[in-house]
C-alpha cells in the first residue's frame, strides 16, 4: 500500500521537482520497490499522455545541425551491432514445453518396455534439437526485428506522430501474373503483420520458427527483383502508406495509378498516380475522402496520363490482398 | 487483417539501438517525437528560436546518454520531455538571472512590430498546453503550471502563492493523479 507522503514524493519527480538529499533517497526506493517505480511511471503517462498530443511544426532541417554535433559522418558508417530480442526467450520457453511434452508422449508410448538408458537417450537428442532450433531461432529474430525496424522507419514520416503509431490494417500487393498462376509471394506485409500480430502466437513455436524464416528469406528475395509492395493503412488517421517495389515501367502515355476498395463497397475508389518511382520502387502516402474508410483491396493498374477512366483499366500491375 | 504496434515498445527499441550508437534509430525518434517536443518547449521558453537550440540539444543528450534510459519508470517520450525540460528551465533561471544592462526602451521601440507579432506566436504554445491541463481544478492546473511550464520547485510554489508547502505537495499529487485517471488508462 503507498502511503499519501510516497505519492507526493512520487508526483514532484515525476514533475522533476525534487533535488538533493531527498531525489537521491527517492531515486534509491525506486531501485528496490517495484510497486513506488510502477506508480511513477504511471503518474508519468498520464501526466504525458496529453502532451505527445500536441501539435507542432515540421523542422526536420534541425535534424541536421543535431548530426552535426554528434559527429555523425563517423557514426554513420557503424553496422549494427545485433540485437538480442524478447521472442528468443518466449520462443525458448515454448520449445521447452514441447520437449517435455514430447518426453512424455515417448514415455506413455513405451512405458514398461524400455530401459531408463533409452529414455535418456531420448532426451539428449530432443536436447541437441532444441538447442539448434533456439540458435535458429535467435538468428531469426535478430534478423527480423531489424527488418521491421528498417520498415517502421520508412512508415512513420508518412503519419501524423501525435496520435502514436495505433493500428494498421495491412495488405500486400503482388504482381497480378504471379497470382493468377499460383505461386504468390510472401511480401513485406507478412513481415509487417507477422511481426505487430505478436510473432509466432499463431503457430506452434517449431511451425512458426520454419514458417516465419521461410517467409522471411522470401520477402528479402522478393524485395530484390519481384514486383511486390504492400499497403499499411492506418485506422485512426484515415491515411494510407503505399510501398512497392519493382514495378515494371508504363506504356508510353500511361502511368501506374491506385485503386482502393472498402469491403462494402462495389467498385473501386480512384486515389491517383502514383509519385515518380525509382527503379519502380518507392513510398507513396494517401487518403481516401470517405468516412471511416478502411481498405479491403488495393488495386494497380495502368491509366493514361490524360486522367483516368472511371473504372480500373485492364492493364493490371498489382493487386492485394 | 488488423494489426497492433505499441509506441513506446518501438521507441524503447530505438533508445536501446542510440546507446548502441545507431544514429538511424536516433533519427527515427526525432521524426517521431520532435514537433510536440518544440512546442512544448517553446511554451516553457515562450521563444522559438531557443526552443530549437533546446531541441537539438535534447536529442544530442539524448543520444549520449540512452543507456540510462529506464522503461520502467516512464515512457520514451516522458523521458525525452524532461531532458528538454531540465534545459529549458535552465535557460529560463539564466534569463531571470541577467541583468538588464541594455537600454531595453530603446531596443524595444525599435522592434516593437516585431516582438508584437512573436509574442502572439509564442504565447499560441503555452497557451497550448495549458490548454491539456484544463480538466484541472484552479489551484492544482496553477501548481503543476508553475512546476513543469515555469520550472519553481514546490518551495518556490510555497513561497509565490503564499500556501503552506504541504498544501502545494498535495495539489501536485492530486493534479497528477487526475490526469493518470483521465490520461492512463488510453495508454497502457
Amino acid at each position: 500500500m503507498i502511503d499519501t507522503h510516497t505519492e507526493e514524493l512520487a508526483a514532484l519527480y515525476v514533475l522533476d521537482s525534487l533535488t538533493g538529499d531527498e531525489l537521491q533517497a527517492f531515486e534509491r526506493r525506486l531501485e528496490t520497490e517495484p510497486e513506488v517505480a510502477e506508480l511513477v511511471r504511471q503518474l508519468s503517462d498520464g501526466f504525458h499522455a496529453p502532451m505527445r498530443s500536441v501539435g507542432g511544426p515540421d523542422r526536420m532541417d534541425l535534424l541536421e545541425g543535431i548530426h552535426e554535433q554528434l559527429g555523425v559522418a563517423e557514426d554513420k558508417a557503424n553496422t549494427r551491432p545485433p540485437v538480442r530480442f524478447g521472442w528468443t526467450i518466449g520462443w525458448a520457453a515454448a520449445a521447452a514445453v514441447l520437449l517435455v511434452v514430447n518426453i512424455q508422449q515417448f514415455r506413455v508410448a513405451r512405458q514398461g518396455t524400455e530401459s531408463m538408458e533409452m529414455e535418456l537417450q531420448a532426451i539428449r537428442e530432443a536436447q541437441v534439437v532444441l538447442a539448434e532450433e533456439n540458435r535458429t531461432m535467435r538468428a531469426f529474430n535478430q534478423s527480423w526485428e531489424t527488418e521491421y525496424m528498417n520498415l517502421a522507419e520508412r512508415m512513420l514520416p508518412f503519419f501524423e506522430s501525435r496520435d502514436g503509431i495505433g493500428s494498421f490494417t495491412v495488405i500486400d500487393l503482388v504482381n497480378v501474373k504471379n497470382q493468377s498462376v499460383g505461386s504468390r509471394h510472401h511480401d513485406l506485409d507478412d513481415l509487417a503483420e507477422f511481426f505487430l500480430s505478436a510473432g509466432p502466437s499463431r503457430q506452434s513455436a517449431q511451425e512458426g520458427a520454419t514458417f516465419a524464416s521461410v517467409q522471411l528469406q522470401n520477402d528479402l528475395a522478393a524485395r530484390e527483383s519481384a514486383t511486390v509492395g504492400f499497403v499499411a493503412w492506418r485506422n485512426e488517421e484515415g491515411r494510407g502508406f503505399l510501398d512497392v517495389y519493382n514495378l515494371p515501367e508504363s506504356r508510353l502515355g500511361y502511368e501506374p495509378f491506385l485503386w482502393v476498395r472498402s469491403k462494402e463497397a462495389a467498385s473501386y475508389i480512384p486515389v491517383g498516380y502514383l509519385p515518380p518511382l525509382e527503379k519502380g520502387s518507392g513510398p507513396m502516402s494517401f487518403t481516401v475522402d470517405h468516412d471511416k474508410f478502411v481498405p479491403a483491396e488495393i488495386l494497380i493498374t495502368e491509366e493514361s496520363e490524360d486522367g483516368p477512366g472511371k473504372r480500373p483499366s485492364d492493364f493490371q500491375l498489382m493487386v492485394g490482398p | 487483417m488488423t494489426t497492433q504496434v505499441s509506441e513506446d515498445t518501438l521507441a524503447s527499441g530505438w533508445i536501446k539501438r542510440m546507446s548502441e550508437g545507431e544514429v538511424a534509430a536516433l533519427d527515427a525518434l526525432y521524426r517521431l517525437y520532435h514537433r510536440p517536443m518544440l512546442t512544448i518547449f517553446a511554451g516553457i521558453l515562450r521563444d522559438r528560436s531557443d526552443a530549437e537550440e533546446v531541441l537539438q540539444d535534447t536529442f544530442i543528450r539524448a543520444y549520449r546518454e540512452a543507456s540510462r534510459f529506464n522503461p520502467e519508470l516512464g515512457s520514451p517520450f516522458a523521458w525525452l520531455v524532461t531532458i528538454g525540460k531540465r534545459l529549458s528551465i535552465d535557460r529560463l533561471r539564466r534569463r531571470r538571472a541577467r541583468p538588464k544592462t541594455e537600454n531595453r526602451e530603446q531596443v524595444e521601440s525599435e522592434s516593437d512590430e516585431f516582438d508584437a507579432h512573436k509574442q502572439v506566436q509564442e504565447g499560441v504554445e503555452y497557451h497550448w498546453i495549458l490548454s491539456k491541463l484544463e480538466c484541472l481544478p484552479d489551484r492544482q492546473r496553477e501548481a503543476i503550471k508553475m512546476a513543469f511550464l515555469e520550472g519553481y520547485t514546490h518551495h518556490e510554489i510555497a513561497e509565490r502563492c503564499k500556501r503552506p508547502l504541504g498544501t502545494v505537495k498535495s495539489d501536485l499529487r492530486r493534479g497528477l493523479g487526475k490526469l493518470r485517471e483521465i490520461y492512463g488508462e488510453d495508454h497502457d
